[in-house]
């Protein structure tokens, strides 16, 4: 048995036992084969020959009929199917009313596939209100999650014709259904409520506006739109608009492009430069970069608008102007066209005369589509040239490396040659490349930090060592900025590589910066070596900044005397390089061995003059002299003498 | 003048007449051959016919006592009746069964009866109701009722009374429609337009113009529209393909319902056909989506190896679209064949999507259905279960918290757990925060989130309750502080009323550049300066140092040399000065700071720094 013949049994059968319990009206409920659809149809297109605009054109089997009995049938049915309306919605209360969860649920879902169980779509919206209404009253959770079965703005038109259904006695439910939702769905929702027009009174709507969280503002921008939308403005009253335009009134400034949208799309395309150059005459105007930038993006809002319903028209009228003008206007109208049809759009690009701008609206499309519909984009991927994936991928997950971070972090290895060094030694694309990567990474690792490095050291991060190595680093260092504590105790727990300093150094590096004794208290943990050196060091340097030069001296005496000497002499070097001149002095005056005042002496000499250094007179350097031993003297005066020869 | 009732419409009342037969012909057939293939086949019509056969035998409120001796008037529905639904069923009942002169009674009573408040929706519904039965009993009765009523009320029977009309005589209702206030015109146009869907698109379309309503046209040209495609979905879809609009948004529930019947008709195997045929990469995109919804529901293995042939779904967005399904009508074989995909976050996710499905079916049966889940996948059924549970029995919730093995989802389903409690008692739910051992570990996590959360509804209670928590470690910072950000954005007096309640040490610097943030947002800048000067010398360093880049931000250059000097720390006088000539380098020229500024904000330069500061300015 087929699907089409399982499915008209079980119709038959519900319309049958409807009909038993006394509810029989829901033989208006549709089978596929039912023939009166196809006899309604047949009706139509009587009336329809000659007349270009009449939408029952299409219909599948005309019938020799005559125009005047055809209409006054067809009005006949119209009438006696609003009876029968009245008694398949009877029908349909009885069965929601009675319902459970799970049955609301199967025919919720059932009629989302197949819209027309009601022959008018709206009798099924209605239909869809009633089951919401009552999985509301019974477990909203439910009702959100059939409602989640829709993605994005396909929920939201859906939600709006459903919300345009619900019966004005329910209204609490409606309300308290749009409450549990968030962002555009809840104003479409609401939209769609005051569209339905079941609800006449201002005051009525702003009340319910206000329960569900919803600002009065949006009500009454709400009515104002539909007014608007439904009055075509002449080239004054649109020149007028951008005339009297206020950049505080959010709405209106919203509602500017559609005005403008709609102007071109009734006067016809010629139209188009003379309203673009009303926001360029907006544009020349002392504005604000912000303003600037909103403008920028209505004018090419108005371009995408207009290319809709031809963006290949769009597109050719756009080519002479937008070089002309501005290349972004060019970018708009291909990044519908390319959601339209991408092969038409590459073959027209590859033309000679745009040879100089593909490369460009190329990367405007990818970068558009990747933040807007990252899954559509990902999904269509072989609709666009090969040698932008890569760009793509990258641009995918920038876009969501905010909010999703390891959905970003998951695209990186699609990258071709992403885990291998190369990125990281070469300067132009590669280095953005690399940047972007690191600042995905990072991005991550301050989301999740143990769930990044267990990500970059599995195999699904594909990393080359060396770069595994690398992006640690940076896990750490970001880490280290949000929560340094476990970021050191964790970095203690990784393997110590040859020849590679230990994450915990690093950590501490970071750690000095925000709190020093915090840091000073943690180095101790370090582990020995190279690490441990390192560790000190950078933290020898900080005490340093913060003149805490006897307490950095007394730190370095932890080091094993090697380690120790080397700490000493660096320390004095930083100490050398202190400014102003006071300070300088004061700093090699709290070194405890005549060799470290003499190394920071002779450092300050050294770089006199230099940028981050001390400008010294010769009374100073003189005064400076006085630090050094013999040896470093003898070396001083060489430099000095030299320097002296070469200024003359 | 009325018309005789159509061929077809006599029918159809036939048809009516033998469905008591069929129906019981067609319940043997569908038990022998929808039922045995397949158990899970749910379409709308069976879920109707069984849960409708299944209520009969249900004592519900309105199974007993029989409906008309409940319903009689229409003041019984407001007395039998306090469920919406329930009433609304009872109304259409007895409107329904109602002849003429009962309907005029009917519509008295619902015209002259008082409503309490919450009833007063209920007034227009039933005029509306009324309405719909009276205009096709007696058009001209009801044309009369309308006109000796006040609008307020007559509004609501217009969309009835133009319906029936425009279905006998379109050009007279629109005549009558014409003679309407135009805050009416809108309804008049609706019953117009729904009654006249067969004629001429543009004669619709000029009368929305005239009423003023053209979207509600539309929208109703495009209902029409879906159900003639439906009639003949092969060249509904030829047509959809040439239609250059077919991308479009609004155009999409069209698609997907022609791409339905066209899979009903053909079989799944019409799949890479139809998706195939469109060359819109987002048409493409949601119509696949919606179609293996589709075709999940009676063949979930086949829609999901479908799913699995989608190009680069890096994130199994298809498969969980199958999950979606599968998981609810076969949980077992849905999980059964996630699990033979290979290791992957997506199979993982797959996995906890389809655990989270099968336990959510029935959670009082928790116990039994955990012990069929793998004991890996156990903490998402957990999880699951208690964010279900949470909302109407914490104790419950709580019961299963301590039997979770990963940290991770316990701390999830903790939250969840607090966030509910907290809505139905606050106290409760702080008390458990700060006493339960199961928590230790995140706890300070779960009452940031809980202080955040309860700052939104009662920052008071929340304040004094962040206060109550001690602070631990030196260096740690105060929830309170949590409070005043939360209120900084929209009721700024009332966080800078709390400042001074805030404990001292880090939670009060930290509490401090929250508030001179919110100054210098506000452009009261010289008050954000003014507030560090109440702060220790040590604590003046950060808190300015960290203002500096702010005032540069939120300030001209005129208004930053104006209260330079009134930043007591001189490193930070420093910073803002160098954050200043840093714009000023980069800035347009219009922008741009001029010679006399630019030297003036040099004195503000430590020596240190001016070398590297002087470079930046360079050309």
């Amino acid at each position: 048995m087929s699907q089409t013949e399982q499915r008209n049994v079980i119709i038959a059968l519900t319309i049958g036992v409807m009909v038993c319990v006394g509810c029989g009206t829901f033989f208006l409920l549709r089978p596929d084969s039912d023939s009166h659809v196809v006899e309604q149809n047949a009706v139509a297109p009587q009336e329809t020959v000659g007349d270009e605009d009449l939408l029952d054109s299409e219909s599948p089997t005309p019938q020799p009929q005559s125009k005047s009995s055809s209409i006054e049938q067809s009005r006949s049915e119209s009438q006696s199917e609003n009876n029968d309306t009245f008694d398949s919605k009877h029908a349909l209360l009885n069965v929601v009313d009675q319902a459970n969860e799970d049955e609301l649920a199967a025919v919720f879902i059932e009629s989302l596939e197949n819209p027309m169980v009601f022959e008018s779509i709206n009798a099924t919206y209605w239909m869809q209100s009633v089951v919401l209404t009552k999985l509301v009253n019974v477990d909203i959770n439910k009702a959100k999650s059939l409602l989640n079965r829709l993605s994005g703005r396909t929920a939201e038109i859906f939600l709006y014709n459903v919300m345009g259904e619900w019966n004005r006695v329910h209204v609490s439910e409606a309300i308290k259904l749009l409450a549990s939702l968030e962002g555009s769905l809840q104003e479409q929702g609401f939209q769609g409520l005051v569209d339905g027009g079941k609800f006449l009174s201002q005051s009525k709507l702003i009340e319910m506006a206000s329960t569900i969280g919803l600002e009065q503002e949006f009500v009454t921008d709400l009515q104002d739109r539909q007014q608007t939308a439904q009055v075509q403005v002449t080239w004054k009253e649109l020149e007028q608009e951008f005339e009297n335009i206020d950049f505080t009134d959010s709405s209106n400034l919203l509602q500017l492009p559609h005005t403008a949208a709609n102007y071109i799309l009734s006067t016809g395309l010629d139209s188009m430069p003379e309203v673009l150059g009303l926001f360029d005459k907006l544009l020349q105007n002392n504005l604000s970069d912000t303003d600037r930038l909103t403008l920028k993006a209505h004018r090419r809002s108005v371009v995408s608008e207009v290319s809709n319903n031809d963006p290949e028209g769009v597109f050719e009228f756009m080519v002479p102007l937008a070089k002309e003008k501005d290349l972004d206007l060019l970018s708009a109208a291909a990044q519908v066209w390319f959601w339209v049809d991408p092969d038409a759009l590459w073959d027209r690009l590859n033309a000679g005369d745009l040879r100089g701008v593909k490369r460009k609206i190329t990367q405007d499309i990818i970068r558009y589509w990747s933040w807007r519909e990252p899954d559509v984009v990902l999904i269509s991927l072989k609709t666009l040239p090969p040698e932008y994936h890569d760009q793509t991928y990258l641009d995918i997950a920038q876009g969501m490396w905010y909010d999703t971070p390891f959905k970003a972090l998951k695209l990186l290895p699609l990258i071709a040659d992403w885990s291998t060094p190369q990125h990281q030694d070469v300067f132009g694309k590669s280095s953005m490349m690399s940047f972007s990567i690191e600042q995905i990474i990072s991005n991550a690792a301050e989301a999740a930090p143990l769930a990044t490095i267990e990500w970059i050291n599995s195999n699904e991060s594909q990393l080359h060592d060396s770069m595994r190595t690398k992006y640690l680093d940076d896990v750490f260092e970001s880490w280290s900025q949000s929560d340094p504590i476990r970021a050191f105790e964790m970095a203690l727990k990784m393997p110590l590589r040859e020849d590679e300093i230990g994450l915990e150094a690093k950590v501490l590096q970071t750690l000095v910066y925000s709190d020093l004794d915090r840091a000073i208290a943690l180095v101790p943990r370090v582990r020995t070596g190279e690490t441990k050196a390192f560790a000190y060091e950078r933290i020898s340097r900080q005490m340093a900044a913060q003149d805490r030069i006897s307490e950095a001296v007394k730190l370095g005496e932890d080091l094993p005397e090697l380690e120790r000497e080397k700490f000493n002499r660096n320390l004095a070097s930083r100490v050398g390089h202190r400014t102003p001149f006071d300070r300088l002095v004061s700093g090699i005056g709290q070194l405890p061995t005549l060799e470290m005042k003499s190394k920071a002496a002779s450092t300050a000499i050294y770089t006199k003059g230099l940028p981050m250094s001390n400008d010294l007179t010769d009374s100073q350097v003189n005064e400076l002299k006085e630090f050094l031993t013999d040896d470093d003297r003898k070396r001083v005066e060489i430099i000095l003498e030299f320097d002296q020869d070469a200024s003359e | 003048m009325l018309h005789c009732p159509p061929k077809k419409f006599l029918v159809r009342r036939s048809f009516f007449g033998v469905s008591v037969c069929f129906g019981i012909f067609a319940l043997v057939v569908l038990c022998f051959h929808v039922l045995s293939p397949r158990q899970s086949v749910a379409t709308t019509a069976n879920v109707l016919t069984a849960s409708h056969s299944e209520l009969q035998q249900r004592p519900t409120e309105s199974a007993s006592p029989p409906e008309t001796s409940r319903v009689g008037s229409i003041e019984d529905l407001f007395r039998n009746y306090s469920d919406g639904l329930s009433r609304l069923n009872a109304a259409y009942e007895l409107i329904g069964n109602a002849d003429e002169t009962l309907l005029l009674d009917l519509f008295d009573q619902v015209t002259q009866r008082t409503y309490a408040k919450e009833d007063d929706l209920w007034k227009p519904e039933l005029i509306e109701l009324i309405s719909s039965r009276l205009a096709s009993v007696n058009l001209d009765k009801t044309v009369s009722l309308y006109e000796s009523l006040p609008l307020d009320d007559a509004q609501y029977m217009l969309y009835e009374m133009m319906h029936a009309w425009a279905s006998k005589d379109f050009d007279e209702a629109v005549k009558f429609a014409r003679q309407q206030k135009s805050s009416v015109h809108s309804i008049v146009l609706r019953g117009i337009v729904d009654a006249s869907l067969s004629l001429p698109a543009k004669t619709l379309t000029d009368l929305g113009v005239e009423l003023g309503d053209v979207a509600y046209v539309k929208r109703a040209l495009a209902a029409r529209q879906l159900a003639l495609d439906l009639a003949d979905p092969d060249k509904a879809w030829e047509n959809l393909l040439d239609d250059p609009t077919i991308h479009l948004e609004e155009n999409f529930v069209r698609v997907q319902a022609v791409a339905n019947a066209l899979i009903d008709k053909y079989g799944t195997s019409e799949f890479n056909n139809l998706i195939g045929s469109i060359s819109s990469p987002a048409l493409s995109y949601h119509l696949r989506k919606s179609t293996l919804t589709k075709i999940a529901r009676n063949d979930p293995e086949g829609a999901f190896n479908f799913a699995l042939d989608t190009p680069n779904d890096v994130y199994g967005t298809m498969l969980s679209t199958v999950i979606d399904t599968w998981a609810i009508i076969e949980p077992e074989n849905a999980l059964s064949s996630v699990s033979l995909l290979p290791p992957s976050t997506v199979r993982d996710q797959l996995q906890e999507q389809v655990v989270s499905e099968w336990i959510l079916r029935d959670p009082n049966q928790f116990e039994t259905t955990l012990g069929r889940i793998p004991i890996e996948l156990r903490d998402t059924a957990r999880q699951s279960v208690i964010e279900h549970l949470a909302e109407d029995s914490v104790e419950a919730a709580l019961k299963i918290l301590p039997e979770m093995t990963d940290r991770g989802k316990q701390k999830q389903a903790a939250q969840i757990i607090a966030e509910s409690w907290s809505n139905s008692d606050v106290d409760a739910a702080f008390q458990w925060l700060v006493s339960s051992t199961e928590i230790e570990s995140y706890r300070v996590d779960l009452l940031s989130s809980f202080i955040e959360q309860l700052s939104a509804e009662d920052a008071n209670k929340a304040f004094d309750l962040a206060l109550s928590l001690p602070i631990r470690e030196e260096g740690d910072i105060g929830l309170e502080v949590i409070v005043i950000d939360q209120l900084i954005p929209n009721e700024f007096s009332r966080a800078v009323r709390l400042l001074s309640k805030v404990r001292p040490g880090k939670t009060q610097l930290t509490a401090y550049e929250s508030i001179a943030s919110g100054l210098l947002t506000r452009q009261r800048t010289n008050e954000a300066i003014e507030l560090g000067t109440q702060l220790s010398e040590e604590d003046q360093v950060r808190f300015y140092n960290n203002l500096a880049m702010d005032i540069v931000i939120e300030e001209t250059g005129a208004k930053i040399l104006e209260v330079l000097p009134n930043v007591p720390v001189k490193e930070a006088r420093s910073h803002i000065a160098e954050y200043a000539l840093l714009f000023h380098s980069v800035a347009d020229e219009k922008d741009a700071l001029s010679e006399e500024q630019v030297e003036a904000l040099l004195q503000h330069i430590v020596p240190a720094d001016l070398k590297r500061v002087l470079l930046i300015l360079q050309p």
